[in-house]
């Protein structure tokens, strides 16, 4: 009985440590970013990793995931003739939503657990302590450059994976689907506002800085060897994902 | 490439992200309106049920602007539109509300008027409303028309229905016919009586005739009272003659004048000379001539005039702001402060000034070269550098630029050295987003400035980015503020501020 007890209070306890400490790095990073030196070419590398390497898979789930939304919603809305309104529903679900998303899911699948892995590899391996043993900053060396690069990164991707969704919209519906193209287009004209774009660049970003800073934070501390690296990856990533979603409903409530 | 493939590889993404974003949000824009250019109309309704706010506004079925705000005032409802400037509506409007659809979308629908009423000017109302009829109302006033109507067609049957009413007709007929024969009777009689009339008309004018012959002693003595008149206007002659008389004679001031030769001479070339000029304007010569005389000159003095106008008018929207900025750059601690004046002549373009105190100042470099010779033998050659810096040097921009959608692009002088910049504006325009390259020259890569203003209120906004970043050596973040006045906040400043009053 008290050992439940027990229990129960170190999930708590060890709950609000990970917090605090997730919010202390991240306030770490914000006072490192100001200060000089200023490391520019490993921010421009991690700008790199971050966005132009990611590219090639967003685009990829972009384009699948607005192919499918187009085919799904014809389905329903052809059961009361309002076909043309699948360019609007393909749009406005890309930008406010699944673009955003996806984009942040597939990056932090893909950057957010080498981030970790790195991060942790260097830990373990006693390479943090080498950096400042070097009077280097390691939160400004190594996490400043991959959270800013991911905060500007995120929305850039978005809007591609945004553009090339919309773009497979058009494909499945107007060339597979049949319907007629200058409604398909009209219509999300009518339905789209630059602020449901913006909206979701702005959630991006937010993405953006979770995913890096989860990466971050559990490579950071990492502990026990190989097998501590693998734990830390796999939890950066279900880490960030669950925090993606549950920001993402906040940031929706808060802004449309 | 080399060194610069990762630098050039993450410029592309970027670059055609931004495209990307830039292509969508004017798609997005297309045919939408931005809410600063439009003017506000009021109109009063006596129900809007439906009518949302952002509801389009049409005239002949084209979107001309949208529903603004929709509120209640004195127990009928008061709906702000808000119109493109370009769409003129005149005081004689009559304003809508309409339905679309089968889901039943409510918009305002407006007449523009006709030309002989005022155009109306912002936050004027528009008289006339139609709150349109109601489904349920017309058809309760199409049931109590059926229902008149049944009712008079009974009664109608009611009289004419039956052997009856066939009599009571055929006694109608008869009694028109018998109507019709007392007319022509009248018309006969009345013959006589224009026959009296045109026998008045003949007395009458001998009764004229016989006035003017009894008023004869009247006009005689008018007569008489004209001959005195004349009488008097001989006598006054000869005074004046005795006059000039005198002044021939060199007697008065008169004489004086008009004997003096020189003078007189001075007097009949002023007249002939203006005889001239009087000849020449009539005959059109000269400047004052052709002035005066030719179609044109009107004309064009016409069309001077109306240019003018235009020129006052479009003085008018000549839009001024004056910005006053400052940043601190964390590497160095130095603050650099801006004052920038601008002026828009349209919506879409601007000229701006600036004078920037920049505390690095202006380096100049020189370097030497000297040779030397060490025992005859080979030459030497080192250079010797010189850097001289101008502590708090005053720069200055003058820039031109031009606004396409929330994108701006401009060039000119920036901080005294050529120089191009691009803005991004957000969230109608209350961020700021800028990139400007300027000082390309050969001593150091060129000075590239990108950082983002965030305007907290209407007046002051906070900034903050990177200045210099090509280069490693001056490369520094900024933090700032500033604030920022239209000719309008002048305005208002200075009509809210009390004033002496004279003595």
């Amino acid at each position: 009985m008290f050992k439940l007890f027990a229990w129960l209070g170190n999930i708590c306890l060890s709950l609000l440590q990970e917090m605090g400490k997730l919010l202390l790095l991240f306030l770490e990073a914000i006072i490192w970013l100001f200060r000089p030196p200023f490391r520019f070419r490993l921010f421009v590398k991690q700008l790199e990793f971050v966005g132009v390497n990611s590219l090639f898979v967003v685009l990829l789930t972009g384009l699948f995931t607005g192919m499918v939304l187009a085919l799904q919603t014809y389905y329903a809305f052809r059961l009361f003739s309002a076909e043309s309104l699948v360019g609007a529903t393909v749009a406005l679900s890309m930008t406010r939503e699944l673009g955003p998303v996806i984009t942040a899911l597939m990056v932090t699948g893909r950057a957010g657990s080498a981030i970790a892995a790195e991060i942790g590899t260097m830990r373990v391996t006693e390479q943090i302590d080498a950096l400042t043993v070097m009077a280097i900053s390691p939160v400004q060396y190594l996490v400043v450059p991959r959270i800013l690069a991911g905060v500007i990164m995120l929305p850039l991707l978005t809007i591609l994976s945004d553009f090339v969704g919309i773009v497979g919209g058009y494909l499945v519906g107007v060339k597979i689907l049949g319907i007629n193209s200058g409604l398909f287009i009209n219509k999300i004209y009518e339905h789209v506002d630059v602020d449901d774009l913006y909206n979701g660049l702005i959630k991006a970003a937010f993405f953006g800085l979770i995913l890096t800073l989860v990466g971050c934070y559990k490579g950071f501390y990492t502990r026990g060897g190989a097998e501590g690296v693998g734990k830390s990856t796999t939890q950066s990533v279900v880490l960030a994902s669950v925090l993606i979603l549950m920001f993402d409903y906040v940031l929706t409530a808060l802004m449309f | 490439m080399g060194r610069y493939s990762l630098e050039v590889k993450v410029g592309i993404f970027v670059f055609i992200s931004l495209l990307v974003l830039a292509y969508m949000t004017t798609q997005v824009t297309r045919g939408k309106f931005v809410s600063g250019d439009m003017y506000p109309l009021v109109i009063y309704f006596d129900n809007v049920t439906g009518l949302k706010k952002n509801a389009p506004v049409e005239i002949a079925g084209i979107e001309v602007g949208l529903v603004k705000d929709i509120g209640l005032e004195n127990g009928r409802a008061r709906v702000v539109l808000a119109l493109r400037p370009d769409v003129k509506v005149h005081a004689d409007a009559v304003a809508k509300i309409r339905t679309r659809g089968v889901l039943g979308d409510k918009f305002v629908e407006i007449t523009s008027g006709s030309a002989s009423y005022p155009l109306l000017k912002e936050k004027e109302v528009i008289a006339r409303s139609d709150s349109g009829a109601d489904l349920g109302e017309l058809m309760q006033k199409v049931g109590s028309i059926a229902d008149d109507i049944g009712r008079i067609t009974r009664s109608v049957s009611n009289v004419l229905g039956g052997p009856e009413g066939e009599q009571d007709l055929r006694l109608l007929i008869t009694n028109l016919k018998e109507m019709s024969i007392e007319l022509d009777k009248m018309v006969q009689s009345n013959l006589q009586s224009v026959n009296k009339i045109v026998a008045n008309l003949r007395e009458f004018s001998e009764d004229i005739k016989d006035i003017s012959g009894g008023n004869k002693k009247e006009i005689n003595r008018i007569v008489r009272n004209f001959d005195v008149a004349i009488l008097e206007l001989k006598e006054s002659m000869l005074k004046m003659n005795e006059l000039l008389e005198k002044a021939n004679n060199g007697q008065g001031p008169l004489a004086k004048l008009v004997s003096d030769k020189e003078m007189g001479e001075g007097l009949k070339q002023t007249i002939s000379s203006l005889k001239t000029v009087a000849k020449n304007i009539e005959e059109g010569k000269g400047t004052l001539g052709k002035l005066i005389n030719e179609d044109t000159t009107a004309k064009n003095l016409d069309k001077t005039l109306e240019g003018l106008n235009k020129y006052l008018s479009k003085q008018d929207k000549f839009k001024t702001s004056i910005d006053v900025h400052s940043e601190y750059l964390t590497d160095t601690g130095d603050t650099k402060s801006y004052v920038t004046l601008q002026i828009k002549p349209s919506v879409d373009k601007f000229f701006s000034l600036s004078i920037i105190d920049d505390p690095k100042g202006e380096t100049k470099e020189t370097s030497t070269y000297r040779r030397y010779r060490t025992d005859k033998g080979a030459w030497h050659t080192y250079k010797e550098e010189e850097k001289e810096t101008k502590e708090d040097g005053l720069k200055f921009s003058l820039q031109i630029g031009k606004r396409f959608h929330d994108f701006v692009v401009r060039g000119g002088i920036i901080e005294s050295s050529g120089g191009v910049g691009l803005d991004y504006y957000l969230w109608d325009d209350r961020v700021k987003l800028f990139f400007e390259a300027f000082d390309f020259d050969d001593e150091d890569p060129a000075h590239l400035k990108a950082g983002g203003n965030i305007y907290l209120l209407r007046n002051v906004y906070l900034t903050a980015g990177m200045d210099d970043f090509a280069d490693s050596e001056d490369r520094s973040f900024f933090v700032g503020g500033g604030l920022f006045f239209t000719d309008e906040d002048i305005k208002y400043i200075l009509g809210s501020t009390p004033l002496p009053k004279g003595q």
